[in-house]
C-alpha cells in the first residue's frame, strides 16, 4: 500500500487513547446530565433517504455525502440528527404519550473545507423535545445546554438566545416582498450589517421599522434588552416574540441558570429552519459557537405527524477544544497496575487480577517477560502507577514485599521517587 | 476590559486603513507594515495588531486569533467567509467585472456561447455568477496578471477588479458585465462579537464618525 492511501480522507481525526478518553468523558457527562432531565437515549441509523435528511437540515443540502445504494436508491451520511430524530419520532414513537424527550451522541458527516474546529466527520450530543409549544418548554431546553456545558467543566461560557419572530413581524408589517425578505434574513443569518443596511435602504420599510431591525443588532443583554425592543415595534407578532423570550428569560432564572444567558435580538441562525427562539453558546476561548439550537415547529410535520419541538446540539469537539484552552483538568483518575508473573504462579497472579479489576483497577499483564529494569521504563512511559511481582523476576530483591488481597506480592510504586528519574 | 487582536492587511490598504484608526483613537502608535515584525503591540490603547496578507485577514478573524479585520469585500464574496460584516470602510473600491478581447465583438452577456472558459483569480464568484445566469462556464484559477489569459488564448474571457479601467483597455479587453463592487469591510469574529460587543461596537462607531467627516 502506498504512502498516500495511508493517509486519512482529508476532513477526518483520529482521536488517539489521550484524546479519546477526554471525548468519552464529555460523552458520558452529557449522558448524565440529558439523563436527569428524563431525556432517553435514541440511536438512529448513520445513513438514511437523503429525502429525510434534506427535508431537515438548515440550508446543509449541498454539504450532504450522498450515495446509490445497489437499487439505485439515493441515500445519504447525516448531516445532523434532528432529521432522523423527527422521522423516528414522527413513525416508530407516533402512539407515545407526550411530550417525548429523547438525547443522543453521535457522529455526523458534512463535506464542509475543513479548518480548526471543523472536520468532516464530527459528534454531536443533543437533546430534542417534542410536543411542548410553550415559554417553558424552550427553557427546559436551553436550562439543560447551561447545565451541560456546566457539568462538562467549561468556563467562561454564554448562551444567547434571540426570537426570528422578532425581525418577521418587522418585515411582515411592512408588507416587504418574499424576495426582499429573503435577502433580509440571509443577511442577518450572515451578519453582514453592510449589507443589512443596504438593503433597508432599497425597502420602503418607515423609519422606525428600519431602526427596530438595526438597533436589534446591538441589543444585548438581560430583561432591560426586552423593554428597549418593545419600545421599537408596534406590530403583534414582534411585541409576541418579545414576550415570549421573557417568559423565557423567566423561568431560565426560577431553574438557576440565568447567570449563563444574555438576550440577544441578533441570534436568528437559520430563518427556514427555526420559528420561534433561537440560542447558540459560545466561550471566549474559541472563536466558533460551541452549541445551537432552538425550536423548529414545522419540520415533524413534514413527515406527516404535526407537533412542536425544540432542541440543540453541542459539538463534542469544540467542546473539547474550548476545554483544552482552559487547561481544563479532566477528572480521569489514573490507577493502572502491571502484574509480572512467573510460570510457577500463573493461578495465584490471574487470582489476584481478577480482584483488582472487580474494585476497579485497570490491570494488564506483562507478556514480554522483560526485566523488572524494562518493566519499569515501559510503564513510565504508559502513565501506570504500579508494578506488582508475583515470583522470581530480575531485579526484584531492591522492592519491599507486602501483602495485597490476601496475596505476597512485591511492590514497586511508579508514583513521587521513580517518575522523576 | 480584555484585549482586543486586530488583523490589518499589508500593502495598498494597508496606511489608510491606519489613519482611519488613529483618527478614530483606536491605535495610539505609529504602524509600519514594512517592519518584520508580524504582531504589533499598542499597549496603551490595549491592542495586538497582526500584519498579515490581504488574502488572509479574513481566516484570522474567522478563527478567532483576531478579534477583527480589514477585509476587501472582493475576497470575502470569494472566501464565503464565515465573520460578521459590519461597516463599510468606503477605501480601496473596485468592481468585479466579466472582460473579453476587444475583437470579439461581443458586447453584453446575452451574446456569449452558451460555454466558455473563464480566467479569474476569483473561482467562486465567477462561477456562481455564471450559474445564476444560466451560462455554462468553465474556469481557469490564476493569481495573477489575468488579462494575459484571453490575449494567449488559455480562456475567453476574464473576470478580474477593476478602478479606473486602465488595465482593461491597455490590454484591449473591455467589460461586459459587472458582478459586485468592492470596498474594504470591518469584519469581526462571530464569537467577539458577542464577548467584546460593547468594545467592538464603539470602535465601529468611532470608525463611521471618521468616515463620515472624511467624505
Amino acid at each position: 500500500m502506498n504512502l498516500n492511501k495511508l493517509q486519512r480522507p482529508e476532513g477526518t481525526k483520529d482521536y488517539l487513547p489521550q484524546v479519546a478518553i477526554k471525548k468519552r468523558y464529555i460523552e458520558d457527562s452529557l449522558y448524565q446530565t440529558f439523563k436527569g432531565w428524563g431525556y432517553r437515549e435514541i440511536i438512529t441509523p448513520t445513513f438514511e433517504h437523503y429525502d429525510i435528511l434534506s427535508a431537515g437540515t438548515e440550508g446543509l443540502q449541498t454539504k450532504i455525502y450522498k450515495f446509490f445504494d445497489r437499487k439505485g436508491q439515493i441515500l445519504a451520511l447525516r448531516p445532523e440528527m434532528t432529521a432522523s430524530i423527527a422521522r423516528a419520532v414522527a413513525t416508530k414513537l407516533k402512539d407515545e404519550p407526550l411530550p417525548l424527550r429523547l438525547s443522543y451522541q453521535s457522529n455526523v458527516f458534512r463535506y464542509e473545507k475543513p479548518r480548526a474546529g471543523r472536520y468532516r466527520e464530527f459528534s454531536q450530543g443533543g437533546i430534542e423535545l417534542f410536543g411542548v409549544g410553550s415559554p417553558m418548554g424552550d427553557a427546559e431546553v436551553i436550562a439543560i445546554a447551561a447545565k451541560a456545558l456546566e457539568g462538562s467543566g467549561l468556563k467562561n461560557f454564554k448562551i444567547d438566545i434571540g426570537d426570528v419572530d422578532y425581525f418577521t413581524g418587522i418585515m411582515r408589517e411592512g408588507k416587504l416582498d418574499k424576495e426582499i425578505q429573503l435577502k433580509i434574513r440571509r443577511a442577518l443569518s450572515q451578519k453582514n450589517l453592510v449589507e443589512l443596511k443596504e438593503l433597508l435602504d432599497q425597502t420602503d420599510l418607515n423609519s422606525k421599522g428600519k431602526e427596530a431591525i438595526l438597533e436589534g443588532q446591538n441589543l444585548r443583554g438581560g430583561l432591560e434588552v426586552i423593554e428597549k425592543a418593545k419600545q421599537l415595534v408596534g406590530n403583534q407578532e414582534s411585541l409576541e416574540s418579545l414576550i415570549n423570550l421573557e417568559e423565557v428569560y423567566k423561568y431560565l432564572n426560577l431553574l438557576g441558570v440565568s447567570q449563563y444567558i444574555c438576550i440577544d435580538l441578533s441570534v436568528v441562525r437559520s430563518f427556514d429552519y427555526y420559528t420561534g427562539i433561537v440560542f447558540e453558546g459560545y466561550s471566549e476561548d474559541l472563536g466558533y459557537t460551541i452549541c445551537g439550537g432552538g425550536r423548529y415547529d414545522r419540520l415533524v410535520d413534514k413527515f406527516g405527524y404535526s407537533i412542536p419541538a425544540t432542541g440543540f446540539a453541542i459539538g463534542i469537539d469544540r467542546l473539547l477544544l474550548s476545554l483544552e484552552e482552559q487547561n481544563y483538568q479532566f477528572p480521569i483518575p489514573q490507577n493502572g497496575t502491571l502484574v509480572l508473573f512467573d510460570r510457577d504462579n500463573n493461578a495465584q497472579a490471574f487470582s489476584l487480577v481478577d480482584k483488582l479489576r472487580e474494585e476497579g483497577e485497570d490491570v494488564e499483564f506483562e507478556l514480554y517477560n522483560r526485566s523488572l529494569d524494562q518493566v519499569i521504563d515501559y510503564s513510565l512511559v504508559k502513565g501506570l502507577n504500579r508494578i506488582l511481582i508475583l515470583g522470581d523476576v530480575e531485579g526484584k530483591d531492591a522492592y519491599q514485599t507486602k501483602v495485597i488481597e490476601g496475596q505476597e506480592v512485591i511492590e514497586v510504586l511508579l508514583e513521587g521517587g521513580l517518575k522523576g528519574e | 476590559m480584555s484585549r482586543l487582536t486586530i488583523a490589518l492587511p499589508k500593502g495598498r490598504m494597508f496606511d489608510p486603513v491606519v489613519q482611519i484608526l488613529q483618527k478614530a483613537g483606536i491605535v495610539g502608535r505609529d504602524l509600519d507594515d514594512s517592519s518584520r515584525k508580524l504582531v504589533l503591540k499598542d499597549e496603551k490603547k490595549d491592542i495586538d495588531i497582526i500584519l498579515s496578507k490581504p488574502a488572509d485577514v479574513h481566516t484570522y478573524v474567522e478563527h478567532g486569533v483576531a478579534d477583527l479585520g480589514v477585509g476587501g469585500k472582493d475576497v470575502l464574496l470569494e472566501a464565503r467567509a464565515n465573520v460578521a460584516e459590519i461597516l463599510d470602510l468606503g477605501l480601496g473600491a473596485c468592481r468585479l467585472v466579466v472582460a473579453l478581447p476587444k475583437d470579439k465583438g461581443i458586447t453584453s452577456l446575452d451574446q456569449l456561447p452558451p460555454t466558455g472558459i473563464v480566467a479569474t483569480k476569483y473561482i467562486n464568484v465567477a462561477q456562481s455568477f455564471f450559474d445564476k445566469q444560466g451560462i455554462q462556464v468553465e474556469t481557469v484559477k490564476l493569481n495573477g496578471s489575468i488579462e494575459l489569459a484571453p490575449i494567449i488564448d488559455l480562456s475567453d474571457m476574464i473576470v478580474d477588479i477593476t478602478s479606473t479601467g486602465t488595465t482593461l483597455r491597455e490590454n484591449n479587453l473591455i467589460e461586459i458585465a459587472e458582478i459586485a463592487k468592492s470596498t474594504a469591510r470591518l469584519i469581526v469574529n462571530r464569537v467577539s462579537y458577542k464577548t467584546h460587543h460593547n468594545r467592538i461596537k464603539y470602535i465601529a462607531d468611532k470608525v463611521d464618525e471618521v468616515i463620515k467627516n472624511n467624505s
